[in-house]
C-alpha cells in the first residue's frame, strides 16, 4: 500500500514536471520586440560583389517571406507611410559571403556545386538603435537553380523575425 | 525738415531733357535678375524643396540642417544626438536620393525628344515600307518569364515584354503589367541556364536509372536575366526579375535606356564568372 502510494506520488510529480517544464522554459525566453511594422532596406553587398539579380530577389523574397510569417504592415525601401508608423523596425541586410554555385554540377555529381549566400541581418529602430543581429545564409544544394539560395535565406531570415519580434498589429 | 528738401531733390519725369531722362532711366535700371533668371531660379529652387519634401524625415533633418543652414557635420551631430557618422552616412543617402529626384526632373524633356527621335525613325522605316521590325526581329519585344517582383503577376508567368512609348509593359494572357521608364532606377542584364529537359519531364529523369536523369540534365540551354529596380509612388522600392531566350534582354535595355532609364554600369568582375559558373552577367568589364 505504502509503495502505491509512492509510486502514485512520483508519478504526479513526474506529470507536474511535464507540464510545467515547458511554461517555466517560456518564461525564460527574452521578451518579443514589439514591432507593429517592419520596413526592409534593399540588401546591400558593397564588399561582395553580387549579382543584381541575386540582390532583387533576395529583397523581394524576404519582402514576400515576412509577409507570410503574419506580418501585416510590411513596408519597403523608403516607402513614404511607414515615416508616421510607430514601433517601426527596420530589417538591414548586407551581404557577407557569396559563394556562386553551379545547377549543372549539382545534377550530375549530387554532392557538389552548391550555391550559399552569407547575409548579416540587423534589426534596428528607425533611429538606428540595432534591437537584434544575426548572420543567416542561404543555400541551395540539389534541385533548383542559384536564385533558390535566395528563397531559402529568406525563409530563414522571416522566421527569425517571427520569433523575435512580435507582429502587433496596432499603428 | 528732411521731408522738405527730400520733396525738393525730386524732379518729375517729363520734366528733364532727353539726356537727363536716358541718365536718370539708366540709374533706375534694376541690376538684378531678369523676369526669365527669376523665374528660372525659383522653378529650380521649387523643384529642390520639392525634392527635399520627399525625403524620408530623418535624411530631410540633416539636409536641411546642413546645407540649408550651414551646420557643420559635428553640429548637426551635436543638434541630432547622433555620431558623426551617422550623420555623414544619412548626408551621403540623401544627396543620392537628391540626384537621383533631380535628375529624373531635370532629363523629362531629353526623354519626350528620345522618344519623339524614336517615333519619327518608325515613322521613317513604315513609309518605305520595309517592315525591319518583322523581318530583323523587334529589338523592344521578347517572350518572357517573370520569375519574381511584378506586383499581381504570379511567379513564373510566362508572357511577352514590349517597350513601347516610354513604358515597359508585360503581356500575359489578356492583362498586360504596365511600368513606366520614369519610375525606372536601374536596369541590369545578366545570363542563366535552364535545363533542356522541361521541368516535370526533367524532375521525373531523375529517377531514371543508370544516372540517366543526370545526364540529360547536361544538356542546358542559355537564358538571359532582366533585372529592373523601380519605385512606385510612394517612392517604396520595387526589384522584378525577367528571364528571356538568350540575346533578347539587351534589345529589351537597349529600348528602355534609349527611352531614358537609368543603368547601372557594374564593371567590376562578376564572381559568378570568375567560378566559372554557368550563371554569369553580361556587363562590360574593366
Amino acid at each position: 500500500m505504502k509503495s502505491l502510494v509512492i509510486r502514485c506520488v512520483w508519478m504526479l510529480a513526474s506529470v507536474l514536471f511535464l507540464v510545467a517544464y515547458p511554461l517555466l522554459a517560456e518564461k525564460e525566453r527574452p521578451a518579443k520586440i514589439k514591432a507593429a511594422a517592419i520596413q526592409v532596406v534593399m540588401v546591400q553587398s558593397d564588399e561582395i560583389k553580387l549579382p543584381a539579380e541575386f540582390q532583387v530577389a533576395l529583397y523581394e523574397n524576404l519582402i514576400r517571406q515576412l509577409e507570410k510569417k503574419g506580418f501585416t504592415h510590411v513596408y519597403r525601401d523608403d516607402d513614404r507611410n511607414a515615416e508616421n508608423v510607430t514601433d517601426l523596425v527596420v530589417l538591414h541586410s548586407v551581404v557577407r559571403g557569396f559563394k556562386a554555385g553551379s545547377e549543372r554540377t549539382r545534377q550530375v555529381t549530387t554532392f557538389a556545386g552548391a550555391t550559399s549566400i552569407t547575409v548579416h541581418c540587423s534589426f534596428t529602430t528607425r533611429d538606428g538603435q540595432v534591437l537584434l543581429e544575426r548572420e543567416l545564409n542561404g543555400k541551395v544544394r540539389f534541385f533548383g537553380g542559384n536564385l533558390r539560395a535566395t528563397h531559402d535565406f529568406a525563409k530563414k531570415a522571416s522566421q527569425v523575425a517571427q520569433q523575435n519580434l512580435s507582429a502587433s498589429s496596432g499603428r | 525738415m528732411l521731408l522738405r528738401q527730400r520733396r525738393t531733390n525730386t524732379l518729375p519725369l517729363e520734366s528733364g531733357s532727353d539726356g537727363d531722362y536716358e541718365s536718370f532711366a539708366f540709374n533706375l535700371a534694376d541690376k538684378g535678375p531678369t523676369p526669365e533668371e527669376a523665374l528660372a531660379a525659383k522653378e529650380l529652387r521649387d523643384t529642390v524643396m520639392e525634392a527635399i519634401s520627399h525625403l524620408r524625415k530623418s535624411l530631410r533633418t540633416v539636409v536641411l540642417l546642413r546645407e540649408l543652414r550651414g551646420l557643420t557635420s559635428v553640429e548637426t551631430a551635436q543638434h541630432l544626438s547622433l555620431s558623426v557618422a551617422a550623420v555623414k552616412a544619412r548626408a551621403f543617402h540623401a544627396r543620392r536620393h537628391l540626384r537621383l529626384h533631380l535628375e529624373r526632373k531635370l532629363q523629362a524633356p531629353r526623354r519626350q525628344r528620345t522618344v519623339l527621335r524614336f517615333v519619327a525613325a518608325a515613322l521613317a522605316i513604315a513609309g518605305c515600307g520595309i517592315p525591319a521590325a518583322r523581318s530583323q526581329g523587334n529589338p523592344g519585344t521578347a517572350k518572357a518569364v517573370h520569375l519574381i517582383g511584378l506586383t499581381g503577376v504570379k511567379d513564373n508567368t510566362k508572357g511577352t515584354l514590349r517597350v513601347e512609348n516610354g513604358q515597359l509593359h508585360f503581356i500575359h494572357g489578356k492583362t498586360s503589367s504596365d511600368l513606366s521608364v520614369t519610375y525606372m532606377e536601374d536596369v541590369v542584364t545578366g545570363t542563366d541556364s535552364v535545363k533542356a529537359v522541361g521541368k516535370t519531364i526533367g524532375m521525373v529523369s531523375m529517377a531514371a536509372p543508370y544516372g540517366g536523369g543526370r545526364f540529360l540534365s547536361l544538356f542546358r540551354k542559355k537564358i538571359d536575366t532582366l533585372t529592373l529596380k523601380y519605385r512606385d509612388a510612394t517612392g517604396s522600392l520595387h526589384g522584378v526579375i525577367f528571364t528571356m531566350p538568350a540575346g533578347s534582354a539587351d534589345g529589351i535595355k537597349g529600348e528602355l535606356v534609349s527611352q531614358g532609364a537609368p543603368t547601372s554600369s557594374s564593371k567590376e568582375p562578376n564572381p559568378l564568372d570568375a567560378q566559372g559558373s554557368d550563371s554569369a552577367s553580361k556587363e562590360p568589364r574593366q
